[in-house]
């Protein structure tokens, strides 16, 4: 009983969230989107105010807007979840609740571009949706509110954390570095040698060269996988989910080699083709409506389906084309791809071009390399600053990884998102090596040159941009969700802590009340 | 369409034939290196801030190093500049010690571990240094610039290790003790479970506790031959290297963690055999015998685990700055690299910082505290006249990761500078 009591509610929320997002175009390209405008009318607030919610005013602080200036002793009114003024003169309307933040520092909620086993049951599987796991009283959200994540993107698989299985969907307890093999250590020798096509002579020990073709290895389908957002709203499931599928994610490898890259090609011409029939028929409706609105040639959900079905029904070789495909391709979401080395990442950004779709880079080791190639695609990277590969031997400036990236990055203007060097919440007690440890992996983009605006943006507007959600996520702007940190200090320094997290505009942490992490005052 | 493919795996097979051929160039490489090693400049290093470790920093300071050594120290407008000395301006840069890591892995080869007896006071790892090697290239850019380079925790007495500088050379030229410490591990790693003695503490205590009798008898007939007390007994390899450690001019540094292990290593290393003990892991809920730590003077090395989920508050806590609440005077950070990558032993100190500890204690953590508990603090830890010139310029303090390493000179040259060098971390 109480479980259908879960899955309608939760069943309702993406419904509604799905009307929400439909209403509004949701062309993601850079460059077309930057700054929204502010969505509640002025004049529409007074009369909004009387019969909507409370108001919360959070007073006297020095606002990181992110997208914006920076507003010093600063308030900031929210209702319903949303922020509904901001400014240095902004008066609190009587009544209102008041969260004095003076000396204190407000940011954006944090969004984790890489995020697992947080706010669900057990790991979420790719068939399933991850409205249907979500648990809004998970323990770990509560460590990962406490430095700041307030949303993030949760990849759902069968494998957890970095790559493991988990037993019975038991949160696992891992203990990151003391695995045997940290890929920090990967040997040179390994990588070089690793080739699964090369052989050894079993005589000699040389390797044998091998003959054309390599391998037969069977044309593989690109197997997207599956990215969903939520939000951290503690204790509240209602506003926990973001939105499912929010990338067309192909498997590392799986547009490397020319086979692949054929069957890519072919597919996407066969969606746009399907794209180009469905748009065709809308046209014709409506010049038989004769007069009708502009429509629907940009919707997400309905168009995509139904643009979907005309491509089964219009289909050559009878298979569907996948209705994420067509998202991509409408840029309504972007391509998420693993591409480390040069060879990788200057394929991946040809295809983008070509094929005209958002690319996103996840690792992007050697992209330092090719800022050029990278930038010309508009491609954007998740990168983890700490994260090291050594070059090759004889070959050190021109592979391996380069402390500098995040600075490259920025003067190429290349956008960037930080991820942790883990996507979990390790409590196992190695300090500053999982998910916890994100505003601190976006100080060390700070040492890698980056500049601190752009390393705070890396952790809160640029990963909004990459889901698709910075209409409501990932700076402090009116109009946009009341997901707000107050700290005791800069957002990157290491000292910082949050001392309130408010994420839709009700108080999801307080450090002084959930005590999760130590709790003291500095001299 | 399918020749890039073919491309590609060739160019695999030419790395790994290269890779065969590189590997002597690689030992010319390191030979080359010390060709310069006699050179020991005359520095005068100009910073903005000076944080020595053994006292207030100075603003605006000069260092003059000569012959490797830190010849003098203090304000600018106090040291005289004498001629021939280069002048290196860092004035709006910070200089501290070179930090020292108490308990790494990475000082050469990783094989570290020989399985096959319990306890093997017999072995010794400087015979396997690498100097300059690729790991600490990268820590010389994290200002790491003396590693104590041990055997590894796989049995309960894993061998001898040296203590030496990160910098290139020949191992001679970089290893500053050999036999630096002996290293013994309790629980955890070492316990076996093959059924033998020592699948548990009652059979690992046993273990260490005989091999440590037979040692401090064999190192008794040895002084009290000298003493010209007793016949010269027969020589012996396997305990030979116990000599400087029951004379207290070495320590044990101990892989132990958890307090009833600690509890044992208190009892048997220190209480029992008198040696000079170091804990170094120390890790979970170990902080809670900190006190009696703190009345015996035993410094501790936590990591490089750096906090503790306390389950019943479901709080985080602070490893490091609970011992520090219980009095242990000697305390600093470890990495255990690669565990915790051996640049990244500042940060090891920055988060026991966030979880509460001071920053000032963290910068001694880092320097001249590993230095005493390793006993080798009349050499390096602090920037003082007559130690070695082991200094780091920073942007900021280091504890910062916003600030990054600008240089690093070890026994006064200079191995590592943004100028020239790619910035390596």
């Amino acid at each position: 009983m109480i479980s259908t009591g879960l899955l309608v509610i939760v069943m309702s929320c993406v419904a509604s969230m799905v009307t929400a997002q439909d209403d509004g175009s949701r062309n993601r390209r850079r460059g077309s989107e930057p700054q929204r405008e502010a969505k509640p009318e002025k004049s529409e607030t007074p009369s909004k105010k009387e019969q909507a919610g409370p108001i919360t005013a959070v007073v006297g602080g020095d606002i990181h807007t992110v997208t914006g200036s920076m507003i010093r002793g600063g308030t900031l009114l929210m209702q319903d979840g949303k922020i509904i003024e901001l400014g240095n003169d902004v008066d609190v309307p009587e009544g209102a609740t008041i969260i004095d933040a003076a000396g204190k520092v407000i940011t954006p909620g944090f969004v984790a571009i890489n995020m697992s086993g947080l706010g669900v049951r057990s790991a979420p599987q790719k068939q399933d949706k991850l409205g249907d796991a979500l648990d809004p009283f998970d323990r770990n959200m509560k460590f990962a509110l406490g430095v700041g994540i307030t949303s993030g993107c949760v990849e759902l698989s069968s494998r957890g954390g970095r790559g493991r299985r988990r037993r019975n969907g038991e949160p696992e307890e891992r203990f990151l570095g003391l695995d045997p093999n940290p890929e920090e250590y990967v040997t040179e020798a390994l990588l070089d040698y690793g080739d699964e096509d090369t052989s050894l002579c079993p005589c000699c020990g040389l390797p044998v060269l091998p003959t054309e073709p390599i391998t037969s290895r069977p044309p593989s389908q690109p197997q997207p996988r599956k990215f969903s957002a939520i939000k951290l709203s503690f204790g509240n499931l209602d506003s926990m989910l973001l939105e499912e599928n929010v990338f067309y994610s192909p498997n590392p490898g799986s547009l490397t080699g020319a086979l692949n890259r054929h069957n890519w090609r072919r597919e996407v011409l066969k969606a746009k083709k399907a794209i180009q029939a469905e748009a065709d028929k809308a046209k014709a409706a409506n010049a038989a409506k004769s007069g009708g609105k502009e429509t629907t040639a940009s919707k997400s959900g309905s168009s995509s389906s139904s643009a979907s079905k005309s491509a089964s029904s219009s289909s050559r070789g009878g298979s569907r084309v996948n209705p994420e495909l067509l998202r991509l391709l409408k840029h309504e979401i972007a391509l998420r791809i693993s591409a480390e080395t040069v060879d990788e990442i200057k394929d991946m950004a040809e295809l983008a071009s070509e094929l005209d779709y958002d690319l996103i880079i996840e690792g992007g080791t050697e992209a330092w390399l090719v800022v050029d190639d990278v930038s010309q695609s508009e491609a954007q990277i998740i990168y983890t600053p700490r994260r090291r590969r050594s070059a090759r031997r004889g070959a050190e400036e021109t592979s391996g990884s380069h402390v500098g990236s995040p600075g490259i990055f920025q003067k190429s203007g290349i956008p960037f998102a930080v991820s942790a060097l883990s996507s979990s919440i390790s409590l196992g007690g190695l300090a500053g090596r999982d998910l916890s440890s994100l505003p601190l992996e976006a100080a060390f983009a700070v040492r890698g040159g980056a500049d601190e605006k752009t390393s705070l943006a890396a952790i809160t507007i640029t990963p909004a941009r990459m889901l698709g959600l910075d209409d409501r996520i990932g700076s402090i702007e009116v109009g946009k969700d009341a997901d707000i940190l107050i700290m005791n200090g800069p957002p990157l320094d290491y000292r910082t802590y949050v001392e309130q997290a408010i994420v839709d505009g009700k108080v999801c942490y307080d450090r002084a009340k959930d005590r999760v992490y130590p709790v003291f005052d500095r001299e | 369409m399918i020749f890039p493919s073919s491309a590609f795996a060739f160019g695999r097979i030419f790395f790994a034939v290269a890779f065969f051929f590189c590997l002597p160039l690689g030992l010319h490489a390191q030979e080359t290196d010390d060709s310069d090693k006699n050179q020991k400049p005359k520095l005068a290093i100009h910073v903005g801030k000076i944080l020595t470790s053994a006292g207030e920093p100075i603003a605006n300071g000069t260092i003059l190093v000569s012959d490797g050594k830190i010849e003098d120290i203090g304000p600018r407008s106090e040291i005289k500049v004498p001629e021939g000395y280069q002048e290196i301006d860092h004035s709006d840069h910070f200089a501290m010690p070179g930090l020292i890591d108490a308990h790494s892995h990475v000082g050469g080869s990783r094989d570290l571990n020989e399985m096959v007896y319990q306890t093997n006071p017999e072995l010794r790892n400087w015979d396997q240094v690498i100097p300059h090697n690729n790991q600490l290239k990268v820590a010389i850019a994290g200002g790491v610039t003396t590693i104590c380079y041990i055997p590894g925790s796989g049995t309960n007495m894993g061998g001898f290790g040296a203590l030496m500088k990160t910098g290139p050379g020949q191992p001679e030229d970089v290893i500053i003790r050999a036999p630096g410490v002996l290293k013994i591990a309790q629980a955890g790693n070492p316990e076996r479970r093959t059924g033998e003695t020592g699948s548990g503490r009652m059979g690992m205590n046993y273990v260490i506790r005989q091999q440590l009798r037979e040692g401090q008898m064999y190192v008794r007939q040895w002084d009290a031959f000298q003493a010209g007390e007793a016949p010269e007994p027969e020589f012996n390899l396997r305990l030979e290297y116990f000599k400087p450690l029951f004379h207290r001019e070495i320590p044990v540094v101990v892989h132990t963690q958890q307090y009833q292990v600690i509890q044992s290593t208190v009892r048997i290393l220190h209480d029992e055999m008198n040696l000079k003990v170091v804990i170094d892991h120390g890790t979970f809920d170990a902080y809670k015998i900190g006190k009696e730590l703190a009345k015996r003077d035993i410094p501790v090395m936590a990591g490089p685990r750096g906090f503790l989920l306390d389950r019943d508050k479901g709080q985080v806590v602070g490893i490091v700055n609970e011992y520090e609440k219980r009095g242990i005077k000697v305390l600093g950070v470890n990495t255990d690299a690669p565990v915790i990558p051996q640049e990244e032993l500042f940060f090891q100190a920055s988060m026991a910082v966030r979880y509460g500890w001071s920053e000032e204690r963290a910068i001694k953590g880092l320097t001249i505290q590993p230095a005493k508990a390793l006993m080798i603090d009349d050499r390096v830890g602090s920037l003082e006249k007559g130690k070695d010139a082991d200094i780091v310029i920073t942007t900021g303090s280091i504890l910062d990761p916003r600030n990054h390493v600008t240089e690093v000179f070890i026994d006064g040259r200079s191995v590592y500078d943004t100028k020239v060098d790619r910035q390596r971390f």
